[in-house]
């Protein structure tokens, strides 16, 4: 009988040795950014209109079809960038990122990319991985908010998935596993995505980028109001928040069907609101159901108008809320989204 | 409490439902009650005790403090029930000890262990000013939020072990018996922390202020045992900026907790590697482990 040792090791007491969980060493590190046909790196993010819609693309390897349908998969764990001109702490421009293939939207409007992606030391882990299938696009839109052309490198870490290795033919009850795994991932994919909420407000001006903010001038005295409407398709899991401003602010934030608060106050973004390299995680994830609406009270403690672009990052879920006895089954496809909020999430 | 998972799903990874229990737990942040949200005082005076009260909705688990400040100042919190105060901590801390924020890539403090807060209950938190002019602090504390509008039996028994286990293990911080040590230039001050008549103090974190480094050591009076070296060796003091962190975001965790009786005395020596006089506050985080239920 195999004992398992670890994630990548297990005992066969019938060799006495250990030996690799073979089909684990076909998942392996790996980056993927924007396809070389769209555009070379370093990426040119002029103001709006921004870049044209660029291409995430997986593209399909195997050999002799030995993948059983499933090509060479990327599972998206985490967003990473840098800013080559502006500096990556000071980096000002937004992303949109859509699923192409089957029209799915990752957040409702673009999001400052200081709340979505991260730096190499600190990458923006997502909660909810996004297995990428071969020959599958993601469609990613960049606008610089203000100033010059900036230029910029923008990539999304994970794992790929290599079922058709030839490593595996020898080893059918390895690659069994790695199928299951990735069968799997299949399903899960279908009902649950990354997904990111940002305000819904659009301003007039056709400059400022939809999802911001400008709260007006004046310190204490400075008020905008704005919401978000959650999908009908699905309901919003939040993890956590991060935001992006010109200066000091504070809000309160409010579910409008409910009137459920998140806070018996005001609270400060000092006090509350980190970045997308430290961002805020709630101790208790925030489950949203779909058609409900936040609203947000902004209140500005700087003099001058503040520009403030606020991200919620969690996973939408396409499945109906039900009443389940089970409160500790483990979950098929282990991911962040199973640890503990308060804790930093790794990569698995 | 275990997280109650949301996502119901079948051993081939088909998503079967959105567990309906998790919307009973939302996120939630605890302020000041109107109109405290800011906590103002005078110069190198104390604030009026400000409340921060649980509304009626359901208990919360109170997990990370963050502040706002523009200037140092010593904090002292206490949580009441209705019935009786217990305070957190033996002395005012500094707030750099215990409050962490978002600053600067900075993190709000985590504590050593949740606190249960019961519904209709308050933490009440003064602030002393020490920087020697006016002062204002905005306290945000970061909270799960345990609402009672849906009724589930789990939920409740979950909720019912919280509340009993309150009276056995809670949050609490112990800094030096005299507050801080001025420390003079090169110098060596002998300090105490003096462990309660109640409680057993398990130590897991350590956070410290001072304006120059340090060197510390640390030995349980009744045990003769240092922290810093075993009971054998000599023992040799540890620098300060290797054992504790001055960013109360980044608290210096142990790698084991030390578990120190009631009734106990730690004598922390504290000597100046600075060549300038130096003030030290130091916090110990941990919790109070109770000798005995005392309800």
């Amino acid at each position: 009988m195999l004992r398992q040792v670890d994630k990548f090791l297990r005992y066969n007491p019938a060799h006495r040795q250990f030996e690799p969980v073979r089909w684990r060493r076909e998942i392996l590190p790996s980056w993927l950014t924007i396809r070389d046909t769209d555009s070379a790196l370093p990426i040119s993010v002029p103001v709006s209109p921004g870049t044209p819609p660029l291409t995430i693309f997986q593209p399909y390897s195997s050999v002799n079809g030995a993948d059983q349908g499933f090509g060479t998969p990327f599972e998206m764990r985490s967003l990473i960038f840098q800013d080559d001109v502006d500096g990556t702490a000071a980096a000002n421009f937004t992303v949109m990122l859509k699923e192409v293939g089957e029209a799915r939207e990752f957040m409702n409007n673009p999001v400052h990319i200081r709340t979505i992606a991260g730096s190499g030391q600190f990458p923006a882990i997502l909660r909810e991985p996004y297995m990428f299938l071969s020959q599958h696009n993601v469609s990613a839109k960049f606008v610089k908010v203000a100033g010059p052309t900036t230029q910029m490198r923008f990539y999304a870490a994970g794992a790929q998935y290599y079922p058709w290795s030839p490593t595996l033919i020898q080893y059918p009850a390895d690659k069994r596993e790695l199928l299951k795994l990735l069968s799997q991932w299949m399903n899960r994919r279908k009902s649950v995505t990354p997904f990111w909420l940002t305000t819904d407000n659009v301003p007039q001006d056709g400059l400022t980028p939809p999802g911001s903010v400008t709260i007006p001038a004046g310190a204490g005295t400075g008020k905008f109001q704005t919401t978000a409407k959650i999908g009908d398709d699905g309901h919003f899991e939040a993890y956590g928040w991060c935001a992006v401003s010109t200066g000091k602010f504070a809000l309160d934030l409010v579910e409008t069907k409910t009137k459920q608060t998140l806070m018996n106050g005001q609270v400060s973004n000092v006090n509350s609101v980190g970045s997308s390299f430290l961002p805020t995680l709630f101790p208790s994830p925030y489950l949203i159901p779909a058609g409900y609406r936040l609203r947000w009270n902004f209140l500005n403690l700087t003099a001058a108008p503040n520009l403030v672009f606020f991200t919620l990052f969690g996973r939408k879920i396409y499945a109906p809320i039900s009443q389940v006895a089970e409160t500790l089954q483990r979950t098929a496809v282990p991911t962040p989204a199973d640890s503990p909020t308060m804790l930093v999430p790794s990569p698995l | 409490m275990p997280r109650i998972p949301t996502i119901i799903d079948a051993p081939d990874g088909t998503i079967r439902g959105v567990n309906i229990k998790r919307l009973a737990e939302i996120p939630y942040f605890l302020l000041g009650n109107t109109p405290n949200n800011i906590i103002s005082m005078l110069a190198n005076q104390s604030s009026e005790p400000v409340s921060m009260s649980i509304s009626g909705e359901g208990p919360a688990q109170l997990f990370h403090l963050a502040a706002e400040r523009l200037a140092p100042c010593k904090i002292m919190i206490q949580i009441q029930d209705g019935q009786g105060v217990r305070a957190l901590m033996n002395k005012a801390c500094h707030v750099d000890t215990i409050f962490g924020n978002y600053n600067a890539n900075n993190r709000p403090y985590t504590l050593p262990e949740a606190l249960y807060l019961d519904e209709q209950r308050q933490v009440i938190i003064t602030a002393t000013d020490i920087s020697g002019a006016d002062n204002t602090f905005r306290p945000s504390l970061d909270a799960q939020r345990l609402l009672t509008r849906l009724a589930d039996h789990d939920l409740s028994r979950a909720r019912a072990k919280m509340e009993k286990r309150q009276y056995l293990s809670l949050p609490s911080f112990y800094t030096l018996d005299n507050g801080s040590s001025v420390i003079a230039a090169n110098g060596t001050n002998v300090e105490t922390i003096t462990v309660g008549q109640e409680s057993h103090f398990d130590l897991v974190q350590i956070t410290a202020v001072s304006t120059g480094v340090f060197d510390m050591e640390i030995v349980n009076i009744s045990t003769g045992e240092s922290m810093t070296d075993g009971p054998l060796a000599q023992s040799f003091p540890i620098s300060s900026n290797l054992c504790s962190s001055a960013s109360a975001g980044f608290p210096f965790k142990f790698h084991e907790p030390l578990f120190v009786e009631l009734k106990s005395k730690l004598q922390i020596t504290l000597t100046d590697r600075s060549g300038a006089p130096n003030t030290v506050f130091v916090t110990f985080g941990g919790s109070n482990l109770a000798d005995r239920m005392w309800q």
